[in-house]
């Protein structure tokens, strides 16, 4: 399996994002010495961080340019008033570092999500989403999107690993699915429209409630 | 089922779409309830809410696709690999009592309660700074 198996942003840059790069790279850079100019984001948190939300792209030429960039690192590891102008060229450096997601890693998420969503009869998405943001470091929004396109097949196994065992209700699935994703639909419109921070903790009690139903039903 | 079963399950889902449609919580934890509620056994009710989520889910799914967030290939991923997972979790689902998982399922609503709660008091700090 090629190293860019798991290569994200397809050589395009989220439009929200390049705001935040802008910001990050006009912060005076601490002194380092960087074998490559990545090694600069490398250690810096708020670079590091950035870098994980910023995906990466996609370099053929990666391999030839490292040995340019050493020199330009070095120099400016060197000159403090440089780095500055260095760090314009760190778009260029972020443009070739090449992001790679370990499978491994993916694959122990899948399956974890996949234990609890069985166990609980619920997407999956409760323990995919941090796990993802945590291990991947997709941005929240990717990680919570990709993770509902996963429940789908997630949720599908376990439709057909619970019908074998004659659990699956078609008929109230239908009863309660169908007009819930009408619901879905216009509740996701709605939280565009409204602030749905006091009504949260009013869910929340609500959700504490059904709880507590639960327990002592 | 009955005329009123089919209202009232009409009118919960329905509540229960709007609700995890705003507040971003998966319908699952919203279905499970609904169904107990209806007269469905624990493991019965989350079996087929494994069901009843996949239209709610096909929708979201199409709609971050459009909006660009979602990462397909990763998906696949995940979600391929999440049905070693889910034999497994079958397993141990069946092997409770179904007053056991009753519990471990309002142990897991407490939790996301409080999720919601921490999430919100979160982004309201970060807004305020």
């Amino acid at each position: 399996m090629s190293e860019g198996f798991l290569r994200y942003g397809h050589g395009q840059r989220l439009p929200s994002l390049a705001h935040e790069r802008r910001d990050v790279t006009a912060r005076p850079q601490r002194a380092v010495a960087a074998t490559s100019p990545c090694a600069v984001r490398e250690r810096d948190p708020v670079a590091t961080a950035e870098r994980g939300r910023t995906e990466a792209w996609v370099a053929s030429d990666d391999v030839e340019r490292r040995s340019d960039r050493r020199l330009l690192a070095s120099r400016r590891a060197r000159e403090p008033e440089q780095r500055t102008a260095g760090e314009k060229r760190g778009d260029q450096c972020t443009a070739g570092h090449v992001h790679t997601i370990g499978l491994v890693r993916l694959i122990a998420i899948g399956i974890a999500a996949g234990v609890f969503s069985a166990l609980f009869g619920v997407g999956g998405g409760l323990i995919a989403v941090p796990l993802l943001i945590l291990f991947t470091q997709l941005p929240e929004r990717v990680a919570t999107a990709t993770s509902l396109a996963a429940i789908g097949i997630t949720a599908l196994a376990g439709v057909i690993v619970y019908a074998y065992r004659w659990e699956v209700d078609v008929g109230y699935a239908a009863l309660v699915g169908l007009p819930a994703a009408g619901g879905a639909f216009f509740g996701t419109m709605l939280q565009q429209r409204i602030t749905t921070r006091h009504l949260t903790y009013g869910f929340a009690v609500l959700l504490t409630g059904v709880g507590i139903w639960l327990l002592v039903a | 089922m009955t005329t009123s079963t089919i209202v009232v399950g009409i009118a919960l889902g329905l509540a229960a779409g709007v609700l995890s449609g705003l507040f971003g919580v998966g319908g699952g934890i919203l279905f499970v309830p609904t169904l107990v509620a209806l007269g469905l056994g624990q493991i019965e009710a989350q079996a087929t809410s494994l069901l009843a989520i996949l239209p709610t889910v096909a929708v979201g799914a199409a709609n971050q696709r459009r909006y660009g967030n979602l990462r397909l290939r990763t998906a696949v991923i995940l979600g391929v690999s999440s049905v070693l997972g889910v034999e497994f979790g079958a397993r141990i689902a069946t092997s409770m009592s179904e007053t056991t998982l009753r519990r471990l399922f309002a142990v897991l609503i407490f939790g996301v309660a409080a999720h919601l709660v921490w999430r919100t008091t979160r982004a309201r700090y970060s807004d305020s700074s």
